[in-house]
């Protein structure tokens, strides 16, 4: 057994519970789906494939540490079982500076991820590559949808709170109603810090699975109306001076209202307010190195921080099913909107357009055009679902505001 | 002072539904500004030189 000590990530096999062995292997395999899925399009390569690699690799590459080394994943008889990648659990200074020089994302977790700078870093990207043309031109259309659209996010709290989760916690997991990765990663991260790694996880697996979910879903609209034309060439123009006002004056509101949530808005906005100014040079940095490196970082560190203590918290079940109720509900919301604002307004309106409110931008936008053309090959709905997925954003970051200020009102 | 999760769920969904409303009257109150600015259309103007 002697010799197994080289490879010291089969021998941790070895020293460590049963229950354990078959969490990491379950997480090595399910890492390696990700990748699998990722590589087939099925699942958001751009971030489940760094996760499912990082999964793989802190999974596998456990060892056991010197005794010196406090703080590793697990107690062993043999010493502490840990790994070189990251340790979230760091509690105190000393620990805190003998990680950072030691695991090699440390780092990133510590200065990126507990403060919600990355989540910021992303939202600052997408504010740069966000289209707010048909907002401006439809915004009663398109608020009206994507409130309907919060639906999940507004049902899963009680759902959640009668399923014996605490109030921080069953706000964070509602969030994944809202369709918004970073935003599930800064709601978790202010409201619900222990199981911010899962829930983020959650959210993200269940937005890469929205895209091919989401049609079956939409076929509760019947045919008739799923394949009802809008004529795109009717939008009117919208003046770049109105985009930039509306950027820096919907901003201004929301920070005199949740500053708790205001970095979150202040991110998006200013990729906006960037965009729209036409700061050409700002544009090409937030929407490109700034929003693909903090997306790779964003999986590769959440892969990391996957660790097999995670899918041993009792509550990881309960939260994979708060999650996919919470999108359901959202989805179902979305296109109950979509159908009550067609019975509402005299143009022709494809229901559809309610599913893309739920934000997730732009890809909820892309799964109500591929519905669409579906049935009708002529059905161009992709400009106008955009007012609504963008809108669903601005509405999932109120209510996180409201849930991070209120959660006293909820004993939390 | 406490809430029910449902009726806090409620007024969270009130105030998304408010504040939603208001951007969109933002958006109004901006549009008709910029309506208001936009210099009215170059009837009288006379042909330029290229004839386009």
């Amino acid at each position: 057994m002697f010799f197994l000590e080289f490879f010291q990530g089969l021998y941790t096999f070895t020293i460590t519970e049963p229950d354990i062995v078959i969490g990491r292997l379950v997480l090595v395999a399910l890492g390696l789906l990700f990748i699998y899925l990722s590589y087939k399009k099925v699942l958001e390569a751009l971030i489940m494939l760094p996760l499912g690699l990082g999964m793989i690799a802190v999974n596998a590459g456990l060892m056991v540490m010197e005794a010196s080394q406090v703080g590793g994943l697990l107690m062993t008889e043999a010493g502490p079982v840990g790994n070189l990648f990251v340790n979230p659990m760091a509690g105190n200074l000393n620990e805190l500076m003998y990680f950072l020089q030691i695991d090699f994302l440390q780092p990133i977790y510590t200065f990126m991820f507990s403060n919600g700078l990355i989540a910021c870093l992303v939202f600052m990207g997408i504010g740069a590559i966000t289209d707010i043309d048909i907002l401006l031109a439809r915004p009663g259309m398109s608020l009206f949808l994507a409130v309907f659209a919060e639906l999940g996010t507004i049902a899963t709290l009680p759902i959640a709170m009668g399923m014996g989760l605490l109030p921080n916690e069953a706000a964070a997991i509602a969030l994944v109603g809202g369709a918004d990765g970073p935003m599930v990663l800064y709601g978790s991260l202010m409201m619900a810090k222990d199981l911010f790694v899962p829930i983020t996880v959650v959210a993200y697996v269940y937005l890469g699975i929205c895209y091919a979910g989401f049609p079956f879903l939409a076929r509760i609209i019947p045919k008739r109306l799923r394949m009802i034309e809008m004529d795109w060439r009717t939008i009117p123009q919208v003046p770049a001076g109105a985009k930039f006002a509306f950027c820096i004056a919907t901003f201004t509101l929301l920070a005199f209202l949740f500053p708790v949530a205001t970095p979150l808005f202040a991110s998006f906005f200013l990729g906006l307010a960037v965009k729209e100014a036409g700061i050409t040079r700002f544009v090409e940095f937030l929407s490109g190195p700034l929003l693909y490196g903090a997306t790779l970082f964003l999986g590769f560190t959440l892969g990391a921080l996957l660790g097999v203590d995670i899918i041993l918290n009792p509550k990881v079940l309960l939260l994979l099913a708060l999650g996919v109720i919470a999108l359901l509900l959202s989805g179902l919301g979305g296109i109950a909107g979509g159908l009550i604002f067609g019975k509402i307004t005299k143009k022709p309106f494809n229901p559809l357009l309610g599913l893309a409110a739920v934000s997730c931008v732009p890809t909820t936008a892309k799964v109500a055009q591929k519905c669409a053309l579906q049935v009708n090959k002529k059905a161009m709905i992709l400009p106008f679902a955009m007012g609504p997925c963008v809108a669903g954003v601005i509405t999932t970051a109120i209510i996180t505001g409201v849930y991070i200020s209120g959660l006293k009102f909820l004993g939390g | 002072m406490e809430f029910h999760p449902i009726v806090f769920a409620l007024i969270a969904y009130g105030v998304a539904a408010v504040i939603a409303a208001c951007v969109a009257l933002i958006v109004r109150v901006i549009a008709a500004i910029v309506q208001r600015k936009k210099p009215p259309a170059d009837e009288g103007a006379p042909p330029s030189p290229e004839g386009g």
